[in-house]
């Protein structure tokens, strides 16, 4: 027997929608374009981070003893993972490997996000083991002896790779159904970190961070909206530097791992936080500071880029399906009728096949429309050029939907920190779901407000981005702008609405 | 397309969806779910959900971690999806030894079920994954569902060992690529 969540009620609902319409009633009724797109504009309207996360990420990353003590913690917690989830119980709820990975480890890392950007990245245990490996350092440059540091054809510089491991990643989450089996989660985690190793032992930086990492990408894309990110003090100092060591390293700091160079940054989502630049540079130039909102004009999306971001769209909302019971019996309605069975994993992939379909072919429509209205901007360009305007949505409701995993699955943690292995563990009894399910840590009322808060920022800054991008790829006349967004508004209503209604629905409990 | 017709399309969906909301769900099918065996006084068993055409299966694995050797109980319940009533039929079980190119097959038992349910002891000695087929007769043809049984723990060690020797030989060839490459530059 599986428990259900309760999700938000009808009221929180109504008032998310009353918002979405207000927003677009502004949208619409502004009568001077924002503004936001100019490089004067001040801050980004994204969440705002304290001085305190700053000065902390600020210390980690000028201080390669406390990066490496951050490395040195989440390898521990990864060898301990794969220890348990190999050779622990196979039951879930009693294994430390599925409830670190999946329960606590997958959800704090989106709100991590919110507070220090990338910074995961920076104590990554499969990049960091993969650079030991590799290097033969902890944490100086090491000789580069142990790779081929091969260029990656020009070809392979998309992150197509990252938009399959993406989806396949979900297909294993969701349809495998490896979130409930321990041995499973530590084979993953292997399988990773063999391609890390062979990523960084064929090509030069770090060629799997940037291209293929799903994790990484998600979290690079992610951080474009929240103001944090690792830039220059003074773009001065930037503009008159002729030894690029933020790029190039020095005999001590190995180069930046993504080719980044840190005065000409014109898209950050790259960056994976090592701190390399900060130790490098001869100017003391470069801090962990606040964005500013014109960040994400100047970049031009690539379409494997645009669809990584319409794939974490359709992804995420994926997640909130799958975990409705309203998922399980179109799924096996559909598994009757096209005669699958066992697993159902046939029924799955297809299902999975319309969930990414049917977002594209809207979001895709939309452009069309758009297109239609300003036959001068090219179809490309504004298919991805878009695309920065799902991120939110997407991100909103990532956050909305891991708040209730966190609340109200976490209470797991406590067991399996006793007992890792689940040693003599027995599965959990009846009474013992009823408690978990009952012991919420806040009162409901504000889980729910705090989703319906995150269902209506992420709207307006979807709103905002829209708008910065119209004014960037057509600037000049305002209600000419305002008839061509038309059809991306009325995709986003068409999201946000159905991200709305998942959280409205009774969700499954993981374990 | 009328607004009367819009009006009453957007109200079936309603009461197709208020319908469909009524009903219980699993998180993925197939998938081992573990709970304590209500007769067993607080053993634990091991329970899979799947289906098989109309049918909806319910495999019970009891105890849920059989040891070599050891006696346990392979009970399957089978009712239609639609009408909700018990399969009546026979059940033939059959099973091959280890997860991956294994083609023998071995019968294990045939019973007819007795309010769409049959109960199969059932004993490996040999420490290993089986294969467990379960086969049925349905108004559509004959049905076979398959699906894996650990007896004991095979294998825990196998994908780390992999990992490490995959990983050993891209450091080791890196290595020897890099040896060669300064001799070639040298001559």
């Amino acid at each position: 027997m599986n428990m259900m969540h309760e999700g938000i009620t009808a009221a929180w609902a109504l008032l998310v929608l009353v918002f979405m319409l207000v927003c677009i009633v502004r949208l619409f009724a502004e009568n001077s374009a924002s503004g936001i797109a100019s490089p004067q504009s001040k801050s980004h309207p994204g969440l705002g981070i304290t001085a305190c996360f700053r000065r902390f990420m600020q210390s980690m990353m000028a201080s390669p003893r406390l990066l490496l003590a951050g490395k040195l913690f989440c390898v521990a917690l990864f060898l301990l993972v794969i220890a348990t989830g190999l050779y622990g119980t196979p039951i879930p709820e009693r294994n430390l490997a599925p409830v670190l990975t999946w329960t606590l480890w997958w959800t704090l890392l989106i709100f991590s996000i919110l507070f220090f950007g990338s910074g995961w990245c920076a104590v990554c245990p499969w990049d960091a083991l993969a650079t030991w490996l590799v290097r033969w350092r902890l944490w100086r440059r090491g000789s580069g002896r142990g790779s081929l540091n091969l260029r990656l054809p020009v070809k392979l510089r998309t992150i197509w790779a990252a938009v399959i491991m993406l989806i396949g990643l979900s297909w294993l989450e969701l349809g495998l159904g490896i979130t409930l089996d321990p041995y499973a989660t530590a084979c993953m985690a292997l399988l990773i970190l063999f391609l890390a190793v062979a990523f960084q032992a064929l090509f030069e930086r770090k060629a799997f961070c940037r291209y293929v990492c799903p994790v990484g990408r998600t979290i690079g894309f992610y951080a474009l909206l929240v103001p944090a990110e690792l830039k220059p003090r003074k773009q001065s100092v930037c503009d008159g530097c002729k030894t690029l060591e933020c790029n190039r390293g020095t005999s001590d700091i190995a180069p930046c791992p993504t080719s980044l160079v840190m005065g000409r940054m014109s898209q950050s989502s790259y960056c994976v936080s090592c701190g390399n630049c900060v130790q490098s540079c001869p100017n003391g130039n470069i801090e962990w500071g606040s964005r500013r909102f014109a960040v994400l004009d100047r970049y031009q999306l690539q379409p494997s880029e645009a669809c990584f971001m319409l794939a974490l769209l359709a992804m995420t909302s994926l997640h909130g399906l799958s975990m409705t019971a309203r998922w399980d019996v179109w799924i096996s309605a559909m598994a009757s009728m096209i005669g699958d069975s066992g697993m159902l994993l046939g029924t799955f992939s297809l299902g999975l096949a319309v969930s990414i379909i049917v977002p594209l072919l809207l979001y895709g429509a939309a452009v069309f429309l758009m297109l239609r209205l300003q036959p001068t901007l090219s179809f490309g360009a504004l298919f991805s050029g878009m695309a920065y305007a799902v991120l939110p949505l997407a991100f909103a409701y990532h956050l909305a939907h891991n708040l209730v995993h966190l609340l109200r699955e976490v209470a797991s943690i406590r067991d399996v920190v006793l007992n890792p292995f689940g040693e003599g563990a027995l599965p959990l009894s009846m009474m013992e779901k009823h408690m978990r399910m009952s012991s919420l840590p806040i009162p409901e009322w504000l889980l729910f407000s705090l989703q319906a808060g995150l269902m209506m920022f992420g709207f307006w800054v979807a709103l905002r981005i829209l708008q910065q991008r119209m004014e960037v790829l057509q600037s000049g006349n305002l209600s000419r702008q305002r008839r061509v967004m038309w059809p991306m508004v009325c995709f986003i209503v068409i999201a946000s609405g159905f991200n709305l209604w998942l959280l409205t629905q009774p969700m499954i409990m993981r374990m | 397309m009328s607004v009367r017709s819009l009006i009453n399309a957007a109200l079936l969906l309603l009461l197709l969806i208020h319908a469909s909301n009524a009903m219980a769900a699993h998180f993925a099918r197939g998938v081992p779910s573990f709970g304590l065996n209500g007769n067993g006084g607080g053993q634990a068993q091991q329970s899979i959900i799947s289906q098989v055409g109309n049918y909806q299966i319910l495999l019970t694995i009891a105890p849920a971690f059989p040891e070599p050797g050891e006696l346990f109980e392979l009970r399957v319940g089978v009712m239609q999806m639609d009408s909700g009533l018990p399969y009546k039929g026979e059940m033939i079980l059959s099973y091959r030894q280890g997860y991956w190119l294994s083609s023998a097959s071995y019968a294990a038992g045939r019973q007819a079920a007795v309010n769409g349910e049959v109960r199969f002891p059932l004993r490996f000695s040999e420490r290993d994954g089986y294969r467990i087929s379960l086969q049925m007769q349905t108004a559509n043809g004959q049905q076979e569902l398959e699906f894996p049984l650990a007896v004991g723990r095979p294998y825990q060690s196998m994908p780390l060992f992999i990992t490490l020797v995959c990983i050993a030989l891209i450091l080791l060839g890196v290595r020897g690529v890099q040896y060669v490459r300064p001799k070639e530059g040298v001559s």
